[in-house]
């Protein structure tokens, strides 16, 4: 098995919206303070990203998810899946696939992407909080993406791409304005991965910058 | 008629100074491009993500975990 804290986000896509996943590896910096406690600093190290193909039915993403648990010793992962666009009866795919031992020894956890101005509760993520969250994030120098892996430069172009308009009575519209990469499964999966932080530091390898 | 002439095209401009500003903006390519290479690419306003915290973010050279190949794709 695998050692390490690590999130298989997905974001589930229909028939206009691609199916995406983030693999994404919470890491911990430890920064010595003197006679004070360490200060523990989270860093998300992207290991594997993928999209499917539009209209690949959920089973072979399951199916997909399941083997790279399977054979990658991910069995402590934690899958989250982003329902939004098909629905949270759409996870009901890899919750058959858990009961049956497929999907390691997490139950799937499910998130709702709701409005901008909503607030986030449970499984419900305001857009705006998934947002802001991984800006802070990107912007502290805590996400690690290597560049050469598959997928990666689609993602790169959809983050580039992602932007934020404010409309006449102030609300904040999230939307990807690029023609090079009209999609953003792979953003939302990445942003789900950063949001579910789970498990104490010590679950965690530590950050080496490379 | 168009010419476009870079920073390191013009010999009034030595090379150390632009190696030293290359080293400067080493976090912000985009402004290096745009001062010195004729390459107006300034990020764009709307964008969440800022160019050079994507820099930074891309710049890594970990170890990634490769996709197994299912049985049924394998054929």
């Amino acid at each position: 098995m695998a050692d390490g804290n690590f999130v298989i986000a997905v974001d589930l896509g229909m028939q206009v919206d691609p199916t995406a996943c983030a693999v994404v590896e919470r890491q911990i910096e430890i920064v010595e303070r003197g006679f004070d406690e360490p200060e523990y600093r989270d860093h998300f190290v992207v290991r594997a990203l993928r999209r499917w193909a539009l209209q690949t039915s959920y089973d072979d993403v399951v199916a997909d998810v399941a083997g790279l648990v399977r054979a990658r010793g991910l069995q402590d992962a934690v899958i989250a899946l982003d329902l939004t666009g098909p629905g949270r009866l759409a996870g009901r795919v890899f919750i058959e696939a858990y009961l049956e031992g497929k999907l390691g020894t997490r139950y799937p956890w499910a998130y709702t992407i709701t409005g901008a101005q909503t607030p986030s509760s449970g499984g419900h993520v305001a857009k705006r909080d998934l947002v802001t969250n991984a800006l802070v994030q990107f912007n502290r120098g805590r996400v690690h993406i290597p560049p050469d892996i598959p997928y990666a430069a689609v993602l790169r172009d959809e983050l580039a791409g992602y932007s934020r308009r404010v409309t006449a009575s102030g609300v904040s519209i999230f939307e990807n304005g690029s023609r090079d990469a009209p999609h953003d499964d792979l953003v939302f999966a990445l942003m789900l991965a950063l949001y579910v932080k789970t498990g104490l530091p010590e679950s965690c390898r530590v950050f080496t910058p490379v | 008629m168009r010419v476009k002439v870079t920073a390191p095209e013009c010999s009034r401009i030595p090379a150390e100074y632009l190696a030293a500003e290359r080293e400067r903006l080493r976090h912000d390519p985009p402004t290096f491009d745009q001062e010195y290479m004729c390459s107006f690419v300034a990020t764009d306003p709307t964008a969440v993500f800022p160019a050079d915290a994507l820099q930074r973010a891309f710049e890594h050279r970990g170890e990634s975990i490769s996709w197994p190949v299912r049985e049924s794709d394998s054929g």
